[in-house]
């Protein structure tokens, strides 16, 4: 069965609440809420379907810079293992090693950038520079995949 | 989980607590009468009571009548931001007489035990907030009332701070990330190192408001009339005033761009502004803005907060990040480009 997706399902949702319910209920908190959940709902209908590519992307980016950064600063990895519990309100076992995956990638950036920001107090040369350049572009690719897959440039 | 709510008062009763918290203030008062309290919109963070108090001074016919407009803020539960309402009166206490555009502060319920979470009773100044309506007003009255609100802003400055006045705010912040925090966010705890690291002590350290911004001021026509909600009030950089008033999502910079706020502000008495203050200033101010909302929708994933317009506020931790990458990525020498 593929048809109503749940795309579709999300933006019929958010189609009839806008136009069926949100008129009939009196102005107050309640029409504050639903507005707010339309919102949600339009923006979930937009990117209901993108988490697996932008997790996939993300962790092979992730794994490729880490290897520079670590080559960089003359240190091993240290991958941080995952953990254990699954993401809450993800049952899909792929979708979840891919969050898992991501999750320990990111600790493991963190990590290394205070090892790195620790030791740069004691030396500083061409290597630290092209560490900051390669770090500062990563954030960068990550913040602007991160926008994408959850629809920042597509707001209502 | 149970929903965090407050006690419910009615109308006669909470009048009755006001004016017992009111009569404090007025030891040498007469009777003192106040009206039904009406409930006015206060923001996500507080409960808001708008009511009229009377009073006399002195006796018989020498007595001088009193009518204060005030408004009762009280703390609401699940509130995403550190909001103590007794931070707020400390703030305020005495800045209305020094020329500062705030309201005058008459009492406060340290503990609530008046009103059922803490509180704050302030005098009610007139006129207008609305964000929405100052940010869409035509070009000639936007213009007017963001350079009158430059001229608010050094006011405030001018004033001396109190010593002694808490954590350091990058400090404050960068726990309150670690805190809340559903995963690493790497690039935030970064542009928090990045912080520390060029961090320098302001020029002039002033009691700075601390959120600042179009939908926190009372307006009449192009005039400022007062600024509002103070609980984020501490002493540090003011340069800090002036990079929030242009976060993106509430900044003026249609009605007047950036540096020409910078210059009525300094033109006005304020603190001299470099770009380098600005630029830190921009990026902390980006940072205590995404850390708030990671605070916003960890709340209400916890159930401490029932708010849906929270919900889904980590997602703007995004442009947040985008806008301070870019900004860092700018200023870096040119011998070094990335």
């Amino acid at each position: 069965m593929l048809r109503p997706t749940p795309g579709e399902l999300l933006e019929g949702l958010r189609r009839e609440l806008r136009d069926e319910v949100l008129p009939a209920v009196p102005a107050g908190s309640a029409a504050r809420q639903l507005r707010a959940a339309i919102h949600v709902l339009g923006r979930l209908a937009d990117t209901w379907d993108v988490q697996h590519h932008y997790l996939e992307t993300d962790n092979v980016d992730l794994e490729v810079t880490l290897a520079s950064l670590a080559r960089l600063a003359g240190v091993q990895r240290t991958r941080q293992p995952r953990r254990p519990q699954p993401a809450p309100g993800v049952t899909d076992r792929g979708l979840n090693d891919l969050i898992a995956r991501n999750d320990s990638l990111q600790r493991e950036l963190e990590l290394l950038q205070n090892r790195h920001r620790e030791s740069r107090h004691h030396a500083a040369g061409r290597e630290d520079e092209e560490f900051g350049c390669v770090l500062l572009e990563l954030h960068q690719r990550r913040t602007n995949r991160a926008a994408a897959a959850a629809g920042v440039a597509h707001d209502r | 989980m149970t929903r965090p709510t407050l006690p419910q008062h009615a109308p006669a009763q909470l009048a009755a607590r006001v004016r017992e918290l009111l009569r404090l203030r007025l030891p040498e008062a007469g009777e003192v009468t106040v009206s039904e309290p009406v409930r006015v919109f206060g923001g996500n963070a507080r409960i808001a009571w708008a009511c009229d108090a009377r009073w006399a001074l002195g006796r018989d016919t020498h007595a001088s009548k009193h009518e204060e407009p005030l408004i009762l803020l009280v703390r609401a539960p699940g509130s995403q931001v550190q909001t103590d309402p007794a931070h707020e009166f400390v703030a305020l206490d005495g800045l209305a007489e020094r020329g500062v555009r705030a309201p005058k502060v008459w009492a406060h319920d340290p503990d609530g035990h008046l009103f059922g979470a803490p509180a704050v009773l302030l005098q009610r100044l007139p006129g207008r907030a609305d964000a929405v309506e100052y940010l869409s007003a035509d070009t000639e009255l936007g213009r007017a009332r963001t350079l009158d609100l430059a001229r608010a802003a050094a006011e405030l400055h001018a004033v001396t701070p109190a010593a002694g006045t808490g954590e350091p705010q990058l400090a404050y912040w960068r726990a309150r990330f670690e805190d809340c925090r559903l995963e690493s966010y790497p690039a935030l705890s970064w542009l928090y190192d990045w912080l520390d690291d060029n961090a320098t002590p302001p020029a002039r350290p002033a009691l700075v408001h601390g959120d600042f911004r179009p939908g926190n001021v009372l307006y009449e026509g192009a005039r400022i009339v007062g600024l509002l909600d103070w609980e984020m009030a501490h002493v540090g950089d003011p340069v800090e005033d002036i990079a929030w008033a242009y976060h993106a999502l509430w900044s003026p910079e249609r009605f007047v761009p950036l540096e020409e706020f910078v210059a009525a502000y300094e033109a006005a008495g304020g603190v001299p502004v470099t770009g380098a203050a600005l630029r830190w200033n921009r990026v902390f101010c980006e940072v205590r803005y995404a850390t708030i909302s990671l605070q916003a929708a960890r709340a209400v994933i916890d159930g401490r907060s029932h708010n849906l317009r929270l919900i889904d506020r980590a997602r703007t931790v995004i442009p947040s990040v985008q806008a301070c990458l870019e900004w860092i990525g700018a200023s870096r020498p040119l011998e070094t480009p990335c």
